[in-house]
Protein backbone atom coordinates (compact mmCIF):
# COMPACT_ATOMS: atom_id res chain seq x y z
CA UNK A 1 0.00 0.00 0.00
CA UNK A 2 1.15 3.29 -1.00
CA UNK A 3 2.03 5.84 1.60
CA UNK A 4 0.06 8.93 2.26
CA UNK A 5 2.24 11.08 4.15
CA UNK A 6 1.81 14.74 3.64
CA UNK A 7 4.20 17.00 3.61
CA UNK A 8 3.69 20.98 3.59
CA UNK A 9 5.55 22.97 1.41
CA UNK A 10 5.57 26.84 0.99
CA UNK A 11 7.28 28.62 -2.52
CA UNK A 12 6.98 31.29 -4.86
CA UNK A 13 5.52 30.26 -8.47
CA UNK A 14 5.87 33.04 -10.96
CA UNK A 15 5.40 35.82 -8.02
CA UNK A 16 2.50 34.19 -6.66
CA UNK A 17 2.74 32.74 -3.49
CA UNK A 18 1.85 28.79 -2.97
CA UNK A 19 0.86 26.47 0.34
CA UNK A 20 0.84 22.76 -0.94
CA UNK A 21 1.10 19.25 0.45
CA UNK A 22 3.18 16.88 -0.64
CA UNK A 23 4.16 13.24 -0.73
CA UNK A 24 8.42 12.50 0.15
CA UNK A 25 8.86 10.91 -2.91
CA UNK A 26 6.93 13.48 -5.18
CA UNK A 27 9.24 15.56 -8.10
CA UNK A 28 8.79 19.22 -8.86
CA UNK A 29 7.79 18.44 -11.78
CA UNK A 30 5.39 16.24 -10.99
CA UNK A 31 3.78 19.16 -8.56
CA UNK A 32 4.60 22.05 -11.44
CA UNK A 33 2.18 19.82 -14.08
CA UNK A 34 0.15 18.15 -12.94
CA UNK A 35 -1.06 19.88 -9.00
CA UNK A 36 -0.46 23.37 -10.08
CA UNK A 37 -0.84 23.12 -14.03
CA UNK A 38 2.47 24.77 -15.52
CA UNK A 39 1.85 22.84 -18.67
CA UNK A 40 5.16 24.72 -20.24
CA UNK A 41 7.14 22.29 -18.35
CA UNK A 42 7.53 19.21 -20.48
CA UNK A 43 8.41 15.69 -19.43
CA UNK A 44 11.30 13.89 -21.19
CA UNK A 45 13.36 11.37 -19.96
CA UNK A 46 12.63 11.77 -16.01
CA UNK A 47 16.84 11.27 -15.82
CA UNK A 48 17.48 14.51 -15.70
CA UNK A 49 19.51 14.06 -19.74
CA UNK A 50 17.16 16.07 -21.83
CA UNK A 51 16.55 19.55 -19.70
CA UNK A 52 12.66 19.84 -21.28
CA UNK A 53 11.43 19.70 -17.62
CA UNK A 54 14.25 22.88 -16.77
CA UNK A 55 12.34 25.32 -14.57
CA UNK A 56 14.46 27.99 -12.30
CA UNK A 57 15.03 27.79 -8.65
CA UNK A 58 15.65 30.83 -7.31
CA UNK A 59 16.81 31.98 -10.60
CA UNK A 60 19.18 29.48 -11.65
CA UNK A 61 17.85 26.58 -13.97
CA UNK A 62 17.39 23.20 -12.49
CA UNK A 63 15.67 19.87 -13.54
CA UNK A 64 12.28 19.48 -12.21
CA UNK A 65 12.78 16.17 -12.37
CA UNK A 66 15.47 14.99 -10.15
CA UNK A 67 14.13 17.84 -7.40
CA UNK A 68 11.78 16.66 -4.47
CA UNK A 69 8.86 19.03 -4.34
CA UNK A 70 9.71 19.68 -0.44
CA UNK A 71 13.32 20.25 -1.21
CA UNK A 72 12.29 23.86 -2.28
CA UNK A 73 10.28 25.04 0.46
CA UNK A 74 10.97 29.03 0.80
CA UNK A 75 12.63 29.38 -2.94
CA UNK A 76 11.02 30.89 -6.04
CA UNK A 77 10.10 28.88 -8.89
CA UNK A 78 9.96 30.52 -12.34
CA UNK A 79 8.63 28.62 -15.54
CA UNK A 80 7.26 30.17 -18.42
CA UNK A 81 4.45 31.11 -17.42
CA UNK A 82 6.33 33.65 -15.47
CA UNK A 83 7.56 35.63 -18.02
CA UNK A 84 6.11 38.90 -18.52
CA UNK A 85 4.25 39.71 -22.01
CA UNK A 86 2.44 36.49 -22.24
CA UNK A 87 0.09 38.05 -25.13
CA UNK A 88 0.94 37.50 -28.38
CA UNK A 89 1.88 40.60 -29.32
CA UNK A 90 3.26 41.40 -25.70
CA UNK A 91 5.96 38.80 -26.00
CA UNK A 92 9.75 39.06 -23.53
CA UNK A 93 12.56 40.08 -25.57
CA UNK A 94 14.00 36.42 -25.64
CA UNK A 95 10.28 35.06 -26.68
CA UNK A 96 10.42 37.53 -29.35
CA UNK A 97 14.01 36.71 -30.84
CA UNK A 98 13.35 32.95 -30.74
CA UNK A 99 10.69 33.96 -33.09
CA UNK A 100 12.53 35.98 -35.17
CA UNK A 101 14.63 33.54 -35.82
CA UNK A 102 12.80 30.15 -36.54
CA UNK A 103 14.49 28.70 -33.27
CA UNK A 104 11.51 26.74 -32.66
CA UNK A 105 9.82 23.74 -34.85
CA UNK A 106 8.38 21.16 -32.59
CA UNK A 107 8.93 23.66 -29.87
CA UNK A 108 8.70 21.11 -26.54
CA UNK A 109 12.08 22.23 -25.80
CA UNK A 110 11.80 26.13 -26.34
CA UNK A 111 10.55 26.62 -22.42
CA UNK A 112 13.19 24.94 -21.22
CA UNK A 113 15.67 26.98 -23.62
CA UNK A 114 14.24 30.42 -23.32
CA UNK A 115 14.51 29.59 -19.17
CA UNK A 116 18.02 28.69 -19.45
CA UNK A 117 18.56 31.61 -21.75
CA UNK A 118 16.73 33.94 -18.94
CA UNK A 119 18.91 32.65 -16.23
CA UNK A 120 22.15 33.42 -18.40
CA UNK A 121 20.92 36.85 -19.96
CA UNK A 122 20.32 37.99 -16.19
CA UNK A 123 23.88 37.08 -14.98
CA UNK A 124 25.58 38.06 -18.02
CA UNK A 125 23.96 40.65 -20.22
CA UNK A 126 26.73 40.15 -23.06
CA UNK A 127 27.22 36.49 -23.39
CA UNK A 128 29.93 35.19 -25.66
CA UNK A 129 29.04 31.94 -28.12
CA UNK A 130 30.80 29.92 -26.05
CA UNK A 131 28.85 31.05 -22.71
CA UNK A 132 25.70 30.33 -24.52
CA UNK A 133 26.66 26.96 -25.43
CA UNK A 134 27.31 26.38 -22.09
CA UNK A 135 24.04 27.71 -20.95
CA UNK A 136 21.99 25.64 -23.09
CA UNK A 137 24.38 22.43 -22.96
CA UNK A 138 22.00 21.13 -20.90
CA UNK A 139 19.02 20.79 -23.13
CA UNK A 140 18.55 18.78 -25.85
CA UNK A 141 17.03 20.08 -29.34
CA UNK A 142 16.04 17.09 -32.05
CA UNK A 143 14.25 18.91 -34.61
CA UNK A 144 16.11 22.82 -34.86
CA UNK A 145 19.23 22.46 -34.97
CA UNK A 146 21.26 24.58 -32.15
CA UNK A 147 22.52 27.75 -34.00
CA UNK A 148 19.07 29.46 -34.75
CA UNK A 149 18.51 28.53 -31.17
CA UNK A 150 22.09 30.50 -30.18
CA UNK A 151 21.17 33.25 -32.57
CA UNK A 152 18.16 33.99 -30.95
CA UNK A 153 19.82 34.09 -27.65
CA UNK A 154 22.45 36.73 -29.17
CA UNK A 155 19.88 38.75 -30.75
CA UNK A 156 17.39 38.73 -27.33
CA UNK A 157 20.75 39.58 -25.45
CA UNK A 158 21.22 43.03 -27.32
CA UNK A 159 17.43 43.71 -27.40
CA UNK A 160 17.77 43.93 -23.40
CA UNK A 161 21.06 45.63 -23.48
CA UNK A 162 19.08 48.68 -25.28
CA UNK A 163 16.60 48.42 -23.75
CA UNK A 164 18.17 48.76 -20.63
CA UNK A 165 20.31 51.95 -22.28
CA UNK A 166 17.12 53.54 -23.68
CA UNK B 1 -1.03 13.64 -9.17
CA UNK B 2 0.88 10.86 -8.00
CA UNK B 3 3.85 9.27 -10.13
CA UNK B 4 2.27 5.72 -9.48
CA UNK B 5 5.37 3.98 -11.72
CA UNK B 6 7.72 5.89 -9.58
CA UNK B 7 5.61 4.81 -6.40
CA UNK B 8 5.62 1.31 -7.06
CA UNK B 9 9.49 1.13 -6.23
CA UNK B 10 10.04 4.45 -4.00
CA UNK B 11 7.91 5.43 -1.49
CA UNK B 12 9.68 6.86 1.43
CA UNK B 13 6.76 8.07 4.44
CA UNK B 14 9.23 11.29 5.86
CA UNK B 15 11.90 13.90 5.30
CA UNK B 16 14.48 13.65 8.25
CA UNK B 17 16.27 17.08 9.06
CA UNK B 18 19.41 16.88 11.21
CA UNK B 19 20.87 19.84 12.52
CA UNK B 20 24.07 18.12 13.89
CA UNK B 21 26.76 15.49 12.49
CA UNK B 22 25.75 13.25 15.38
CA UNK B 23 21.81 13.04 14.61
CA UNK B 24 22.60 12.78 11.17
CA UNK B 25 24.83 9.53 11.87
CA UNK B 26 21.50 8.11 14.05
CA UNK B 27 19.72 8.29 10.93
CA UNK B 28 22.07 6.12 9.60
CA UNK B 29 21.69 2.95 11.76
CA UNK B 30 18.62 1.82 9.86
CA UNK B 31 19.02 0.35 6.82
CA UNK B 32 15.75 2.03 5.77
CA UNK B 33 17.21 5.92 5.24
CA UNK B 34 19.35 7.38 2.73
CA UNK B 35 21.05 10.66 2.73
CA UNK B 36 20.27 13.18 -0.01
CA UNK B 37 22.69 16.19 -1.54
CA UNK B 38 22.06 17.32 -4.55
CA UNK B 39 18.87 14.87 -5.19
CA UNK B 40 20.81 14.47 -9.01
CA UNK B 41 21.14 10.76 -8.96
CA UNK B 42 18.10 9.71 -6.36
CA UNK B 43 15.26 9.45 -8.50
CA UNK B 44 17.58 8.16 -11.04
CA UNK B 45 18.27 4.94 -8.29
CA UNK B 46 14.94 4.64 -7.26
CA UNK B 47 13.68 4.43 -10.87
CA UNK B 48 15.76 1.53 -11.56
CA UNK B 49 14.35 -0.18 -8.31
CA UNK B 50 17.06 0.62 -6.46
CA UNK B 51 15.58 2.39 -3.46
CA UNK B 52 12.66 0.24 -2.70
CA UNK B 53 13.51 -0.41 1.02
CA UNK B 54 13.84 3.21 1.83
CA UNK B 55 11.85 4.94 3.83
CA UNK B 56 13.46 7.89 5.46
CA UNK B 57 15.16 10.90 3.37
CA UNK B 58 17.90 12.52 5.25
CA UNK B 59 18.01 16.17 4.29
CA UNK B 60 21.71 17.16 5.05
CA UNK B 61 21.51 21.22 3.65
CA UNK B 62 20.96 22.12 7.31
CA UNK B 63 24.44 20.57 8.49
CA UNK B 64 26.38 23.98 7.30
CA UNK B 65 28.75 22.25 5.15
CA UNK B 66 28.28 24.30 2.01
CA UNK B 67 31.56 26.52 2.17
CA UNK B 68 35.19 26.85 0.24
CA UNK B 69 37.88 28.34 1.82
CA UNK B 70 41.21 28.54 2.76
CA UNK B 71 42.71 26.61 6.49
CA UNK B 72 43.93 29.10 8.95
CA UNK B 73 47.52 27.52 9.12
CA UNK B 74 49.20 27.76 5.73
CA UNK B 75 52.83 27.29 5.10
CA UNK B 76 53.82 29.21 2.06
CA UNK B 77 54.81 26.53 0.21
CA UNK B 78 51.47 25.10 0.55
CA UNK B 79 47.79 25.97 0.27
CA UNK B 80 45.19 23.90 1.38
CA UNK B 81 41.60 24.94 0.54
CA UNK B 82 38.63 23.18 2.64
CA UNK B 83 35.12 22.56 0.95
CA UNK B 84 32.57 21.75 2.42
CA UNK B 85 30.85 18.44 1.53
CA UNK B 86 27.33 20.50 0.52
CA UNK B 87 29.13 23.07 -1.96
CA UNK B 88 27.49 22.33 -5.18
CA UNK B 89 29.81 22.44 -8.67
CA UNK B 90 28.45 26.08 -8.96
CA UNK B 91 29.57 27.80 -5.91
CA UNK B 92 33.08 25.68 -6.24
CA UNK B 93 33.37 26.72 -9.83
CA UNK B 94 32.79 30.79 -9.38
CA UNK B 95 34.95 30.82 -6.42
CA UNK B 96 38.09 33.09 -6.48
CA UNK B 97 40.04 30.13 -4.77
CA UNK B 98 39.97 28.12 -7.76
CA UNK B 99 39.59 30.90 -10.72
CA UNK B 100 42.55 31.24 -12.49
CA UNK B 101 44.71 28.69 -10.85
CA UNK B 102 47.02 25.91 -12.75
CA UNK B 103 47.17 23.59 -9.90
CA UNK B 104 43.17 23.81 -10.08
CA UNK B 105 42.28 23.64 -14.00
CA UNK B 106 41.31 20.14 -14.09
CA UNK B 107 38.93 20.16 -11.19
CA UNK B 108 37.03 23.64 -12.88
CA UNK B 109 37.17 21.40 -16.30
CA UNK B 110 36.08 18.33 -14.23
CA UNK B 111 32.91 20.64 -12.88
CA UNK B 112 32.22 22.31 -16.32
CA UNK B 113 31.66 19.16 -18.24
CA UNK B 114 28.05 18.89 -16.47
CA UNK B 115 25.48 21.18 -17.53
CA UNK B 116 23.73 23.95 -15.55
CA UNK B 117 21.62 22.64 -14.37
CA UNK B 118 23.54 19.50 -12.31
CA UNK B 119 26.15 22.17 -11.40
CA UNK B 120 23.59 23.96 -9.66
CA UNK B 121 22.41 21.33 -7.52
CA UNK B 122 25.22 18.18 -7.56
CA UNK B 123 27.44 18.50 -4.39
CA UNK B 124 31.28 17.48 -4.28
CA UNK B 125 30.23 15.07 -1.39
CA UNK B 126 27.52 13.41 -3.11
CA UNK B 127 29.58 13.10 -6.55
CA UNK B 128 32.10 11.21 -3.89
CA UNK B 129 29.68 9.05 -2.19
CA UNK B 130 27.86 7.87 -5.07
CA UNK B 131 31.43 5.95 -5.26
CA UNK B 132 30.86 5.06 -8.96
CA UNK B 133 34.08 5.59 -11.43
CA UNK B 134 31.68 7.40 -14.24
CA UNK B 135 31.77 10.62 -12.68
CA UNK B 136 33.96 13.34 -13.54
CA UNK B 137 34.66 15.07 -10.20
CA UNK B 138 36.13 12.20 -8.61
CA UNK B 139 38.84 11.50 -10.86
CA UNK B 140 40.25 14.84 -10.75
CA UNK B 141 39.82 15.23 -6.64
CA UNK B 142 41.77 11.54 -6.73
CA UNK B 143 44.72 13.04 -8.88
CA UNK B 144 44.85 15.79 -6.45
CA UNK B 145 45.16 13.50 -3.34
CA UNK B 146 42.40 14.78 -1.90
CA UNK B 147 41.57 14.20 1.74
CA UNK B 148 37.98 12.79 2.95
CA UNK B 149 36.86 14.15 6.61
CA UNK B 150 34.03 11.86 7.82
CA UNK B 151 32.27 11.98 11.33
CA UNK B 152 31.03 8.28 12.33
CA UNK B 153 29.49 7.40 15.87
CA UNK B 154 32.26 5.24 17.04
CA UNK B 155 35.36 8.23 15.69
CA UNK B 156 33.85 11.24 15.51
CA UNK B 157 35.42 13.47 12.96
CA UNK B 158 38.55 12.15 11.51
CA UNK B 159 40.31 12.36 8.09
CA UNK B 160 41.24 9.13 5.46
CA UNK B 161 43.06 9.87 2.22
CA UNK B 162 40.98 9.62 -1.33
CA UNK B 163 43.05 6.83 -1.87
CA UNK B 164 41.99 4.58 0.95
CA UNK B 165 37.95 5.22 0.64
CA UNK B 166 38.02 3.91 -2.82
CA UNK B 167 40.02 1.11 -1.64
CA UNK B 168 36.61 0.30 0.12
CA UNK B 169 33.92 2.68 -0.27
CA UNK B 170 31.40 0.27 0.94
CA UNK B 171 33.35 0.83 4.19
CA UNK B 172 32.00 4.59 4.92
CA UNK B 173 28.37 3.44 4.44
CA UNK B 174 27.52 4.63 7.98
CA UNK B 175 29.73 7.77 8.13
CA UNK B 176 29.06 11.55 6.87
CA UNK B 177 31.22 12.87 4.45
CA UNK B 178 31.69 16.46 5.86
CA UNK B 179 34.45 18.03 3.74
CA UNK B 180 37.29 17.85 1.41
CA UNK B 181 40.52 19.22 1.92
CA UNK B 182 43.07 19.42 -1.01
CA UNK B 183 46.51 21.47 -1.41
CA UNK B 184 48.56 23.55 -3.67
CA UNK B 185 51.90 23.86 -3.93
CA UNK B 186 54.32 26.17 -6.52
CA UNK B 187 54.79 24.73 -10.18
CA UNK B 188 52.01 22.16 -9.99
CA UNK B 189 49.15 21.99 -12.32
CA UNK B 190 46.53 19.53 -12.67
CA UNK B 191 44.32 18.44 -16.07
CA UNK B 192 41.08 16.78 -16.80
CA UNK B 193 40.46 14.59 -20.38
CA UNK B 194 37.44 13.12 -20.88
CA UNK B 195 35.86 11.30 -23.77
CA UNK B 196 32.59 11.07 -24.17
CA UNK B 197 29.49 10.79 -27.00
CA UNK B 198 28.33 13.98 -25.16
CA UNK B 199 29.55 16.40 -23.24
CA UNK B 200 27.62 16.36 -20.17
CA UNK B 201 27.15 12.53 -20.68
CA UNK B 202 28.54 9.44 -18.87
CA UNK B 203 32.41 9.14 -19.90
CA UNK B 204 33.86 6.43 -22.23
CA UNK B 205 36.94 7.10 -19.85
CA UNK B 206 39.02 9.49 -18.94
CA UNK B 207 42.12 10.82 -17.18
CA UNK B 208 43.06 13.65 -14.61
CA UNK B 209 46.42 14.45 -14.00
CA UNK B 210 48.44 16.32 -11.24
CA UNK B 211 51.78 17.16 -11.81
CA UNK B 212 54.63 19.09 -9.44
CA UNK B 213 57.72 20.30 -11.35
CA UNK B 214 61.07 20.63 -9.92
CA UNK B 215 61.86 24.26 -9.20
CA UNK B 216 65.23 24.29 -10.64
CA UNK B 217 65.69 21.13 -12.51
CA UNK B 218 62.12 21.44 -14.16
CA UNK B 219 62.19 17.30 -13.84
CA UNK B 220 58.57 16.26 -12.30
CA UNK B 221 59.42 15.99 -8.88
CA UNK B 222 55.75 14.79 -8.25
CA UNK B 223 52.94 13.01 -10.04
CA UNK B 224 49.62 11.54 -9.91
CA UNK B 225 48.06 9.55 -12.97
CA UNK B 226 44.25 8.52 -11.83
CA UNK B 227 42.08 6.57 -14.89
CA UNK B 228 37.81 6.23 -14.87
CA UNK B 229 35.25 4.83 -16.45
CA UNK B 230 37.62 1.88 -17.30
CA UNK B 231 38.21 0.16 -13.97
CA UNK B 232 35.46 -0.64 -11.27
CA UNK B 233 35.76 2.25 -9.45
CA UNK B 234 38.30 5.61 -10.28
CA UNK B 235 42.08 3.44 -10.93
CA UNK B 236 45.45 5.29 -9.81
CA UNK B 237 48.48 4.57 -12.13
CA UNK B 238 51.27 3.82 -9.47
CA UNK B 239 53.71 2.44 -11.87
CA UNK B 240 53.07 4.69 -14.71
CA UNK B 241 53.59 7.59 -11.93
CA UNK B 242 57.12 5.56 -11.09
CA UNK B 243 58.27 5.43 -14.16
CA UNK B 244 57.83 9.68 -14.58
CA UNK B 245 59.15 10.66 -11.26
CA UNK B 246 61.99 12.57 -11.29
CA UNK B 247 62.49 12.19 -15.28
CA UNK B 248 62.58 15.41 -17.72
CA UNK B 249 58.86 15.50 -19.04
CA UNK B 250 60.03 15.54 -22.70
CA UNK B 251 57.45 14.41 -25.03
CA UNK B 252 59.18 11.30 -25.96
CA UNK B 253 59.20 10.24 -22.46
CA UNK B 254 55.71 10.67 -21.63
CA UNK B 255 54.73 9.10 -24.99
CA UNK B 256 57.08 6.13 -24.51
CA UNK B 257 55.40 5.65 -20.74
CA UNK B 258 52.18 6.15 -21.49
CA UNK B 259 52.08 3.58 -24.62
CA UNK B 260 52.81 1.03 -21.47
CA UNK B 261 49.98 2.16 -19.46
CA UNK B 262 47.11 -0.36 -21.40
CA UNK B 263 49.50 -3.52 -20.62
CA UNK B 264 49.47 -2.52 -16.83
CA UNK B 265 45.66 -1.88 -16.37
CA UNK B 266 44.06 -5.74 -16.31
CA UNK B 267 41.06 -5.04 -15.04
CA UNK B 268 39.50 -2.97 -17.61
CA UNK B 269 35.53 -3.58 -18.08
CA UNK B 270 33.53 -2.39 -21.60
CA UNK B 271 30.44 -0.49 -21.55
CA UNK B 272 27.53 -0.17 -23.74
CA UNK B 273 29.71 2.60 -25.89
CA UNK B 274 33.26 0.68 -25.61
CA UNK B 275 34.62 -2.72 -25.75
CA UNK B 276 37.76 -3.47 -23.37
CA UNK B 277 39.95 -3.31 -26.66
CA UNK B 278 38.22 0.03 -27.27
CA UNK B 279 39.21 1.31 -23.84
CA UNK B 280 42.96 0.03 -23.82
CA UNK B 281 43.58 1.61 -27.45
CA UNK B 282 42.40 4.84 -26.32
CA UNK B 283 44.22 4.99 -22.58
CA UNK B 284 47.61 6.20 -23.30
CA UNK B 285 46.20 8.71 -25.91
CA UNK B 286 43.88 10.41 -23.07
CA UNK B 287 46.53 9.65 -20.64
CA UNK B 288 49.11 11.42 -22.86
CA UNK B 289 46.98 14.66 -23.30
CA UNK B 290 46.09 14.68 -19.53
CA UNK B 291 50.03 14.67 -19.01
CA UNK B 292 51.20 17.40 -21.33
CA UNK B 293 48.49 19.44 -20.60
CA UNK B 294 49.41 19.64 -16.61
CA UNK B 295 53.28 19.62 -17.30
CA UNK B 296 52.65 23.02 -19.75
CA UNK B 297 50.57 24.49 -16.96
CA UNK B 298 52.70 23.89 -14.67
CA UNK B 299 55.94 25.30 -16.96
CA UNK B 300 53.80 28.41 -17.37
CA UNK B 301 53.55 29.04 -13.89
Amino acid sequence: MLNETRIKVRFILNGESRNIECMAADTLFDTLRDSLGTMSVKQGCDFGGCGVCSVLLDGRPVYSCLMPTWKVEGSKIETLEGLKGKELMNLDAIQQAFATNFAQQCGYCTPAMILNAKALLERNPNPSVDQIKDALSGVLCRCTGYMPIVEAVMQAAMMRRKKTQV
Amino acid sequence: MRDLELNMVFDPSEVLRPSSFQDAVETLDSSDSKIVAGNTSLYSLARKGRLENIKKLVDISKLGISYIKEAESQTSEEKKILVGAGTTFQEITSSSLINGRPEYAGLKEALNKSPPQIRNVATIGGSICSAVSFYDLPIVLFALGTTLKFFSKKEGEHLITIDSFFQNPALYGKSLLIECQFSSSPNSASSFVKLCRRMSGYAVAMTAARIKLDRTSREIDDIRLVIGAMTKTPQRLNQVEEELRHKEPSIETITRMCEKSADLVHDIIPSVHASTAYKKRVLPILLREAITTAVERATER
